[in-house]
């Protein structure tokens, strides 16, 4: 009768890719301007970004969330597998020089919403009554 | 108006909603100081988010840091409310003994935090708050409850939610996600299962066949509502929790129920049961013998202070030798451990 623990344990997982691609955006808006991060935790939360996509690339065929939400996100974003496998290598190598494109941009966007709106699924099905 | 000046004036407004949840949430009186530190904890890093999303030119960004915001705050508020029906077991005199049982499985499981245990509608817990990965590090929260109507002597089945606390700190390993993942069995169901199956097996290794005899007797005839989708098949935890008893405890269970191993062998995640029993030995070597409860089988009040073990294994094993029935046992269970609980450090506190 553990319902209520998966809930919680599945949003959180899908809140923890979403805050890590979040914070990877928000330290690269205040690198091109208005910094009010210190340098620490801008490096930090690029670091995290990239081991998460590093190991997104390297687990993604064998951890079952992982899988699931590179499935997600492919058909959001109308790529096969392996495209949105090569996009993901792309972001991380940018992330790395501090600088991305557009498109990289476009895909953590996709990858947050993705993990976010699971997220969203997950806590409503803890609440007895939906509105 | 142009489109991007209405999102924006729609998330200035949802910043303002959230900051208001959040005030509340800090208003509100908790008679646990660690849970008030906890909800204090969660709202800190709910402002931080709150701030980024002000501050952002991006409007994309703004609007998925206010959804990860308001994510935060609908799990404290889950939170908050299964926190007031614990505060409502405060006024039950039987608080202080299930503290005892869950806090003695804590222990045994080495997790990092005490739960809050409490009388619930049935056997579950809440988890961590955050899966913490990659996100700032909290310090993790677990709310445990037990059935209110339950007799003591089942309360033992809190080493199951006590396990699932164990895996929301260790995670699975690798190795059987992997298999997994080969055999085609990847999708959500199936970790679950894993999930259920592993949280018995940690169970039923600290404590051994009074484990077992509870989760026969507790759920045997209700079966069926434990057969949907997200449970292991039954027969196959019965079967795998038999294993680990005559390999660790030497302690057969055909003396007691018949397994259906035939049904047991249709669950699909069966071929993992080596590694899970593997995976479990590793997070507890060792067990207590099964011969020490046995010579307190007609005299519980002789065990050893604080040793919840054996009093539940002598317990059952007293229920199923025929000597006494379950409400008997339970009484003598609740006895021994009112008086332990009695010369522990008092708590005014969940």
């Amino acid at each position: 009768m553990t319902k209520e623990w998966f809930l919680v344990k599945e949003s959180n997982q899908n809140m923890d890719v979403a805050v890590v691609c979040i914070d990877a955006l928000c330290a690269l808006e205040q690198m091109g301007g208005n910094r009010r991060w210190n340098d620490e935790r801008i490096e930090t939360s690029l670091n995290k970004c990239e081991r998460f996509l590093s190991e997104f690339v390297a687990h993604v065929n064998s951890d079952p969330f992982l899988f699931a939400l590179a499935d997600s996100t492919a058909r959001s974003m109308r790529l096969r597998p392996s495209e949105l496998l090569e996009r993901i290598k792309t972001a991380r190598m940018e992330i790395a020089e501090r600088k991305i494109s557009k498109s990289t941009g476009t895909l953590l966007h996709s990858i947050i919403r993705t993990a976010e709106g699971n997220a969203i699924r997950k806590c409503e099905l803890m609440k007895p009554i939906m509105l | 108006m142009r489109i991007d000046e209405t999102n924006n004036a729609l998330i200035s407004a949802a910043i303002e909603c959230l900051r208001g949840k959040i005030e509340k949430a800090r208003s509100f009186r908790y008679s646990s100081s660690s849970f008030a530190n906890h909800v204090e904890e969660v709202i800190q890093h709910t402002y931080s988010k709150l701030e980024d999303a002000e501050a952002s030119q991006d409007i994309d960004l703004r609007k998925e840091l206010c959804i990860l915001s308001w994510l935060y705050i609908d799990l404290l508020d889950n939170q908050i409310e299964t926190f007031r029906l614990a505060e409502r077991s405060m006024g039950d005199d039987r608080l202080p003994i299930l503290k005892y049982v869950v806090f003695d499985a804590n222990k045994r499981l080495n997790i990092s935090s005490k739960p809050i245990p409490f009388f619930g509608d049935s056997f579950y817990c809440t988890g961590s708050f955050l899966y913490r990965r990659y996100q700032l590090e909290l310090t993790p929260l677990y709310q445990i409850a037990v059935n209110v109507t339950d007799p003591v002597i089942f309360w033992v089945l809190v080493a199951h939610e006590v396990g699932h606390c164990k895996l929301s700190e260790m995670g699975i390993p690798e190795n059987l996600k992997r298999r997994l993942i080969e055999h085609g069995f990847g999708s959500e169901k199936y970790i679950r299962r894993l999930n259920e199956i592993l949280s018995d097996s940690l169970a039923v290794r600290i404590y051994g066949p009074a484990y077992f005899a509870s989760f026969v007797n507790r759920f045997l005839l209700i079966s069926d509502l434990l057969t949907v989708d997200y449970y292991p098949r039954f027969h196959f935890r019965l079967l795998l929790m038999s294993k680990i008893l005559l390999n660790f405890w030497h302690f057969d269970t055909n003396r007691f129920v018949v397994i259906d191993e035939r049904d047991a062998e249709r669950e699909e995640i069966a071929f993992l049961t080596d590694d899970i029993i593997d995976v479990c030995t590793g997070v507890v070597p060792s067990v207590t013998n099964f011969e020490q409860s046995i010579k307190y089988v007609d005299d519980l009040s002789k065990i050893p202070k604080g040793r919840v073990d054996i009093l539940y294994n002598a317990a059952w094993l007293s229920f199923l030798q025929g000597k006494k029935n379950l409400e008997r046992i339970s009484e003598d269970v609740f006895r021994v451990l009112k008086g332990w609980s009695a010369n522990s450090e008092p708590s005014t506190e969940l």
